[in-house]
């Protein structure tokens, strides 16, 4: 079972890269990372939309999807990461 | 268009039925109003933010980010095994993702009876009004998904082509990714944020 998980493939490796994304997030949002307050917060939130573009491109199969889905899907994560990120610092 | 960029998009497809997509793009789009709202409460009450986060059980939402996004990996190989027509396959993976799903359950059940017991509720001012909202409505999505995966399981019968039920299964895989990626932005947005 574990064999059949966990492979030596992209799908395994952006498993790892989320699970390694969320450590370096929680070490940064914990305080114990650059200490830069607003920036800081900024970085976990722009790192929470680039997991959520690695989960829609790698499991959800959208890099075999037509190009309408998958610019409408990178549309979301632009747009929304952008606004995110840009109100965390300005408001 | 030449011929090998029109064989291209004629091998694209959808993964599962465009209608569910229509369905998941427009979730996304009702989840960012969700985190415009959440910063917009943060704005004006900055200190009640940093409180309300610093009595958070930040390790729980950890291990639950844990159990989504490990779910998701074993739904992907649910969907390959289906795929290549291993049916024992795919259900020994799906019920190891309803066991993710239910995981994240029972600890957010947790979470939330450590922050009740330790007297905090909806009522106590716009953080804990946003995180109960949003965290809850999130909540019932986890709840759908792991539905929707208990009856994939049940679809795939063992003896039978799991051929018929691919588009149930690639739909049902995509919902499950799609409650998986909101949680990865409502985790820094609610718990790392102030």
């Amino acid at each position: 079972m574990r064999r059949q998980i966990f492979r030596t493939d992209v799908v395994s490796a952006a498993w790892a890269a989320l699970v390694l994304a969320t450590g370096v997030s929680w070490w940064l949002g914990a305080d114990h990372g650059l200490g830069a307050g607003d920036a800081a917060v900024a970085g976990v939130l722009a790192i929470g939309f680039a997991k959520a573009w690695v989960v829609g491109r790698w499991f959800m199969d959208l890099r075999a999807a037509p190009l309408w889905l998958r610019r409408c899907f990178d549309a979301w994560v632009g747009g929304s990461g952008i606004a995110v990120c840009v109100l965390s610092l300005a408001i | 268009m030449s011929t090998a960029t029109e064989s291209r998009q004629a091998e694209r497809r959808i993964p599962g039925e465009a209608g569910l997509w229509a369905f998941i793009l427009l979730d996304l789009v009702v989840f960012t109003v969700f985190f415009v709202t959440v910063l917009h409460y943060r704005g004006e009450a900055p200190a009640a933010f940093a409180a309300g986060q610093a009595e958070l059980h930040g390790g729980l939402a950890v291990i639950n980010t844990l159990f989504l996004v490990t779910g998701s990996l074993v739904v992907v190989r649910a969907v390959e095994a289906a795929r290549s027509g291993a049916v024992l396959a795919a259900r020994r993976c799906l019920t190891a993702a309803i066991a993710t799903g239910c995981g994240f359950l029972a600890v957010k059940g947790l979470e939330y009876a450590f922050l009740l017991s330790e007297g905090y509720s909806i009522h106590d001012g716009t953080f804990y009004l946003c995180y109960f909202a949003f965290t809850g409505v999130h909540l019932v999505h986890v709840v759908v998904a792991t539905a929707v995966l208990l009856f994939m399981r049940r679809a795939l019968r063992a003896g039978s082509s799991p051929a018929p039920r691919l588009p149930l299964l690639e739909g049902g895989a995509a919902y499950w990714h799609m409650v998986d990626l909101l949680w990865l932005i409502l985790f820094p947005l609610l718990y790392l944020s102030a």
